[in-house]
């Protein structure tokens, strides 16, 4: 018995941007076994049946933050909620980023997918650059945590209107020929982490990507959320179970 | 306090009490071991299983609905070898009986599936012949009367544990099918299935599902099993697994009362993993404060108009 379901008490909400909602619970336990990359299922009040798996962001002593855009009814009740008020948590699940990989790292981080990258940040410090792509200036969210702890941070954005315009992954092109990375570690959008698989082959470089897909349960029962895994004697693999970290060449995108 | 009595017995098989996961949202039981100890449970239904591996439908295999969720997994199982060798000894370390679900594409791989389970450590069989979202076999037996009377019939022949048949929701009459896999000799009825249902993104005016339609579960679809239920119950003399939308110790009640002699809790568990417990507990709560000393008392006791 080492799984369980929390009632945590909101212990801040803040608004960053556009509809992107932070949210930090008071949860010793869970804060105690969250590591980089795992997420939790919150429970989103009694008009949504199933619980929205959203990426743990932050770890600070007894508390717990999440990160997320209001996408529909299950989100918007969570971004309504105010501090003091309690919501039920499952987690932490799912397997996470490495952080005790030796040697440097390079995040990338597509919008959403910034978020969970920065417990690794964390971890890894100065050993660990970070290329964060945004839509737009606007937009930007929590890339001043990452200065604050990463070597290098590089900022992108689709418009210009902050940064290097352009995608993350093609930043990212540039500090990867300049630099001995041992691992990529990458969250976003499908696109950008099929880029990121692709220049992670071109200069051999393992490359740890968080998955997303439509999931029921969250530890591993109902299989709903799979993905083609790349090994013939397998079908599929499970975001929730399996993931949501995989090695790159462990799945088909 | 008097001491109650949840004990059930289902075709010869004693239950400690009437709660049951349902299959296809258990796993094989190790999940949810990290959540509680699977021997506080009546029985177990194990995942749909069928004759060779099965890697299941593409995804998005799940849909949120109104009081529900639609699920397109497709019987995705690593088949009846690999349980009986990979999956049964770890389930056998708790004190609760097993119910191996199986699935065939035809009565031959049933027959088949019946002989290897009659010869594995489980208690009873469960026939699928009700899984909406595969495209042969499954639902094709559960909609006919002389293909459930077939199916039946001959998985009885080869079986030597109790057979148990899952009927399908998506019928005309259920009552007709009911009787159809009681008079092919069926030891106990589990009801229902997902009702077949179906969601479009109105943005990309895709449906959401991979495989268009899917399984409709949860509490949106108590009120038609606990109908079903009280239908089947008053057309044949079988014990009845009742499911369905069940989520608190009360909705256990209450399909008892229509007619199930126990109740398997499905997409409950998958939103909260402690929900077998809690409607287990919850039943208990119900007979105490209600003078119930013995829970199979409530079986059939609805009264109708």
């Amino acid at each position: 018995m080492s799984k369980a379901t929390y009632n945590a008490e909101i212990a801040a909400k803040r608004w960053h941007a556009g509809n992107i909602y932070e949210i930090i619970i008071e949860c010793e336990p869970l804060a105690r076994e969250s590591q980089a990359g795992q997420f939790l299922q919150v429970a989103c009040g009694d008009d949504t049946f199933l619980r929205r798996p959203i990426s743990i962001h932050n770890v600070d002593g007894s508390r717990v933050s999440m990160i997320f855009e209001v996408k529909g009814r299950g989100t918007r009740y969570l971004s309504q909620l105010k501090t003091g008020d309690c919501i039920n948590v499952l987690g932490p699940l799912g397997n996470g980023f490495d952080t005790d990989i030796e040697g440097d790292v390079l995040l990338i981080g597509g919008g959403l997918g910034v978020f969970p990258l920065y417990m690794v940040a964390k971890a890894k410090g100065k050993s660990c650059d970070a290329v964060l792509g945004y839509k737009s200036a606007r937009d930007l969210v929590s890339h001043d945590r990452f200065s604050a702890v990463c070597r290098e941070v590089v900022i992108t954005t689709d418009d210009g209107s902050y940064g290097i315009q352009g995608t993350a992954v093609a930043a990212a092109h540039s500090l990867v020929v300049n630099h001995h990375y041992k691992a990529i570690c990458a969250c976003g959008p499908l696109p950008m982490l099929k880029a990121v698989h692709a220049l992670a082959c071109k200069y051999n470089i393992p490359a740890w990507i968080s998955l997303e897909e439509r999931m029921a349960c969250g530890f591993g029962v109902c299989l709903a959320c799979a993905v083609k895994s790349a090994d013939d004697d397998v079908d599929y693999l499970h975001v929730c179970k399996h993931g949501p970290v995989f090695n790159s060449k462990e799945v088909i995108l | 306090m008097n001491k109650l009595s949840t004990a059930v017995n289902i075709a010869g098989v004693e239950f400690k009490n009437p709660i049951v996961t349902a299959s296809g949202t258990f796993g094989f039981g190790r999940e949810f071991s990290e959540f509680f100890d699977l021997s506080q449970l009546g029985a177990v239904s194990v995942k749909g299983l069928t004759l060779k591996p099965k890697a299941g439908n593409p995804p998005p295999r799940a849909a949120e609905t109104a009081s529900g969720m639609l699920n397109s997994v497709g019987l995705q199982n690593p088949g009846v070898e690999s349980f009986v060798k990979d999956e049964l000894p770890f389930l056998r370390g708790f004190d609760v009986k097993v119910i191996a679900n199986m699935a065939g594409t035809t009565v031959e791989e049933y027959e088949e599936m019946a002989r290897i389970l009659s010869d594995a450590d489980v208690d009873m069989l469960e026939v699928n012949i009700s899984c909406p979202n595969v495209k042969e076999g499954g639902v094709a037996f559960g909609v006919d009367e002389k293909a459930v009377y077939e199916v039946t019939s001959r998985v009885k022949a080869v079986s030597k544990k109790p057979v148990i048949i899952k009927l399908s929701p998506n019928v005309t009459d259920i009552k007709k099918i009911a009787k159809a896999a009681e008079d092919g000799g069926a030891d106990a009825l589990s009801l229902i299935n997902t009702l077949l249902g179906m969601r479009i993104d109105i943005k990309t005016r895709r449906p959401i599902l991979k495989n268009n339609t899917g399984g409709l579960s949860g509490p949106a679809v108590f009120p038609i099993a606990v109908r079903m239920v009280h239908d089947v119950y008053e057309t044949v003399s079988l014990p009845i697994i009742g499911m369905g939308g069940v989520s608190r110790g009360e909705d256990a009640a209450e399909l008892m009362m229509a007619g199930a002699s126990a109740v398997a809790v499905g997409s409950a568990a998958l939103v909260n993993p402690l929900a077998p417990i809690e409607i287990k507990r919850g039943l208990e709560k119900f007979m105490e404060d209600n003078g119930i000393k013995d829970v199979t008392e409530l079986t059939g006791s609805a009264k109708m108009w």
